[in-house]
């Protein structure tokens, strides 16, 4: 009797608790060895959580490119049109009106990339710590305008007197490799101090993606040139014929630049989609194993609480008989 | 017959009923006794009527026999249960909050955030910390496993301390009882301590007894040491006074002999000595084994690469106080209790916790990331990686070389796995022999009740025993005064 009623209150404790929390009381003497795979379920739904939040991270960071890299697409249509309008008229202010328009597109060029979130410069490549971008417009059109001059001179002629066809060859040979890669980045004149490499990361178990982009892309690049150019040519006193051939260039540079920032955006975009599927995949996995967690150490809340109440019964009826037994004895009736 | 003859026999009831009335009275004092074995004065036939020729005692050698084995067996599983439980709540609650396995789960989240943003300084505090609280988690889990050990050796002290007062008096009873026996005086109350002392040791030790002649017994342990003849063999045991991974236990000797310990969930050994030497000298430093072997795991898949290239790899961020990273697949003893996180990256001891993304956490390992590129991600992404895949501790070699063999779980798994199938491995253990505890404490109320139904004492009886005795002390009266009416009559006639 006394062990019975001992097991029973023991068994009543642990019913009450698994009736009330819905897993059992003791996991590890109801599993045995799989409490193993309780403890490696719960770790995975952890993980999961993780990883979930570290994509948002990840979004976020893809989503800030994406706007910057639109912005900045913007500016290049703005650009384009301006450039083209110079074509049909060469009069003084379509001439001011088209470099403001370069200078304003290669600002909001450098402001864009040197975009900062969560303390990360996003067009940096895996250098996050440094500014990418440096303004070297000074220098470089100043160095624009030497070759130019050295250039004229080369032929014996006046800067003005430049054909259309002089002025391709020089912009195609002497100014377009001021901005090929390898000076973009050079670590003192450079514009860049981005690198080349994009950052990654790990959106699932298996998955690493390509989570950034920089700064040292044709895109990028390209502007700087058409913007750059723009405003260091039409500036000087040029023939008419060369200034068409500069807007020309400026123009087809312009494009170049936004569509490569385009297949940079579409780059990010494939990405972003690529987070989106495993954020789906990642629910959903974490669905099941949640539900493998409760099928292992859940425990039917009804069948516990029924449990305590027959154990109720039972205890009662225990107790009853313990005081049935007290008062039978003999004593009494001597 | 005679009226004297009559008058006799009404003197030989009033002994009687005397004798009887006393046995009663005794049994009923002793009713609430359990280790009182029920007495009841045998009468017999004699020229004058009856007469109490013993006292018999309601023996029951079966039943006892029984309720020594269930009681030893019960005590080993209740003392293996309470061990494994000890070794339990190291790892926590039902969560296992505290378990390295725990740790180690966070520790690889904060890698995974770590990457995410590898320019954080705040991300790497966070990795280190993590990796700060896996160490310590090792450190405490082999410190309290050393501690169950050592306090195993404690009890096994106390145990044969308690033993060998135990076989002093059971010889002093064991004396009394042949004296007894021996001269025909009533050995009830000597056998009934003897039987106190047996039952007791059957708690602490496996015994057989068995009977010679007056009554003298002799005790060996389960296993067929002689624990007692005539006189008590002296149980030896040296304590030791602190234990780590690398110190060995000191057996228990019976008469010379070493007791073995018991083994498997369901405890084979019989009486709390074994299951205690069971804990000490095999759960506890399995356990051990498999803690030092996390240890050894989170060493060799963070270590660098060597920059003088002798020998090819040296401790990164997990070090220990060997300060070697070990190849091949045996546990090294003690590694859990030492393991630390690396100076050089805990920031309050003037490290830089960005040396786990850039490499170079020891000064002489390789810095894959010289420039301090604040997104390098290579080195960290392929740790988490090597977090969750199987282990090779011997990169080298072709084959692969997984966790010590010997430790009763996988050996070729990561070590997530290996630290989550330890706890499994000690919640299997624990889940049987709680199950077999039930049974066995179970069995034992069972053999408990059927002894103390064949020799307690029922108060009941006893008064109907009483009234018997009151009866027949009347009846004696009646006689008495019967033949003391006709001897008068008799005086009567012849004045």
């Amino acid at each position: 009797m006394r062990l019975t009623i001992r097991q029973g209150q023991n068994q009543m404790t642990k019913a009450t608790m698994e009736a009330t929390t819905g897993v059992y009381a003791d996991i590890g003497v109801s599993l045995g060895g799989n409490a193993a795979r309780s403890v490696d379920f719960s770790r995975e739904v952890d993980r999961i959580d993780t990883i979930k939040s570290s994509n948002s991270l990840v979004t976020a960071r893809m989503e800030s490119s994406q706007l910057g890299l639109s912005k900045m697409k913007d500016v290049g249509d703005g650009l384009v049109s301006k450039l083209t309008a110079l074509q049909g008229s060469h009069d003084p202010g379509s001439i001011t009106v088209a470099i403001q328009s370069a200078t304003s597109a290669l600002s909001t060029m450098m402001d864009t990339a040197n975009t900062m979130v969560n303390g990360e410069y996003l067009f940096s490549g895996i250098n996050t710590d440094v500014q990418p971008l440096t303004d070297q417009t000074t220098a470089t059109s100043a160095d624009i305008v030497t070759a130019l001059n050295t250039y004229a001179t080369g032929l014996g002629k006046g800067v003005s007197d430049l054909t259309g066809d002089e002025m391709e060859t020089f912009i195609t040979t002497m100014v377009e490799p001021m901005f090929s890669e390898a000076n973009w980045t050079n670590a003192t004149t450079g514009w860049s101090q981005a690198s080349s490499q994009n950052m990654t990361s790990r959106i699932s178990n298996s998955e690493v993606i390509e989570s950034s982009t920089n700064a040292n892309s044709d895109g990028m690049r390209y502007m700087a040139l058409a913007s750059v150019m723009t405003s260091a040519l039409l500036g000087q006193d040029l023939s008419s014929d060369a200034m068409s051939t500069v807007s020309k260039q400026a123009i087809s540079y312009t494009t170049k630049a936004t569509s490569g920032l385009v297949t940079q955006a579409s780059q990010l975009g494939l990405s972003q989609e690529r987070v989106k599927k495993s954020n789906d995949a990642l629910d959903a996995q974490s669905n099941i194993i949640k539900n493998k967690l409760v099928d292992l150490q859940g425990v039917d809340p009804y069948e516990a609480s029924t449990l305590v109440k027959t154990l109720e019964t039972q205890l009662e009826t225990a107790y009853t008989i313990v005081s049935k037994i007290q008062q039978l004895s003999l004593v009494n009736y001597l | 017959m005679s009226l004297t003859s009559a008058l006799n026999t009404a003197q030989g009831i009033f002994n009687n009923t005397g004798t009887q009335s006393s046995v009663v009275s005794n049994n009923i004092s002793n009713a609430g006794n359990k280790d009182y074995v029920r007495r009841q004065a045998m009468l017999t036939t004699s020229l004058n009527g009856a007469q109490v020729v013993k006292i018999d005692r309601a023996q029951e050698d079966a039943l006892l026999r029984q309720y020594l084995k269930s009681s030893s067996q019960d005590s080993a599983q209740q003392t293996l249960l309470s061990g494994l439980e000890d070794l339990k709540s190291i790892m926590g609650g039902n969560d296992y909050e505290t378990s390295p396995s725990t740790y180690l789960g966070v520790f690889q989240q904060k890698l995974q955030a770590f990457r995410t943003t590898p320019g954080s300084t705040v991300a790497a505090q966070g990795a280190i910390t993590a990796a700060q609280d896996v160490a310590n988690s090792l450190n405490n889990a082999s410190t309290s496993v050393q501690d169950v050990r050592a306090s195993a050796d404690k009890q096994i002290a106390t145990a044969v301390d308690t033993l060998n007062t135990l076989l002093s008096q059971f010889e002093t009873a064991n004396n009394a009882v042949k004296t007894a026996t021996a001269t025909g005086a009533d050995p009830s109350s000597a056998l009934d301590e003897r039987e106190k002392a047996l039952k007791q040791i059957s708690q602490i030790v496996g015994v057989s007894a068995t009977t010679r002649d007056n009554n003298d017994m002799v005790l060996s342990t389960s296993d067929g040491t002689i624990l007692f003849e005539t006189i008590p063999r002296t149980v030896t045991f040296q304590a030791k006074d602190a234990y780590n991974a690398t110190i060995a236990g000191n057996s228990v000797y019976i008469d010379g002999v070493a007791l073995p310990r018991g083994s498997g969930s369901t405890a084979t050994g019989q009486g709390s000595l074994q299951s205690l030497l069971q804990v000490r000298d095999e759960i506890a430093p399995n356990f051990q084994k498999q803690l030092d072997e996390i240890a050894r795991g989170l060493v060799s898949l963070f270590k660098e690469q060597s920059t003088s290239g002798t020998p090819a790899y040296v401790t990164g961020l997990f070090t220990w106080s060997g300060d070697t990273v070990e190849a091949g697949s045996t546990a090294v003893a003690g590694m859990a209790s030492t393991i630390t996180v690396s100076s050089t990256v805990i920031t309050s001891q003037g490290g830089d916790p960005m040396r786990l993304r850039d490499g170079g956490v020891n000064a002489d390992g390789v810095v894959n990331n010289p420039t301090h590129l604040s997104g390098y991600t290579t080195d960290l992404d392929s740790l988490y990686n090597a977090l969750g895949s199987d282990i090779d501790f011997d990169p080298a070699t072709g084959t692969t070389a997984g966790f010590d063999t010997s430790t009763g779980i996988d050996s070729n798994v990561s070590i997530m796995e290996y630290a989550t199938n330890s706890l499994g491995w000690l919640e299997q253990y624990r889940s049987n022999a709680t199950t077999a505890a039930e049974n066995t404490s179970a069995a034992l109320s069972r053999s408990d009740e059927a002894y103390s139904n064949e020799t307690g004492v029922n108060l009941d009886e006893e008064l109907t025993l009483l009234l018997d005795i009151e009866q027949s002390y009347k009846a004696a009266t009646k006689i008495l005064n019967a033949v003391d009416e006709m001897l008068k009559s008799l005086l009567d006639i012849a004045s």
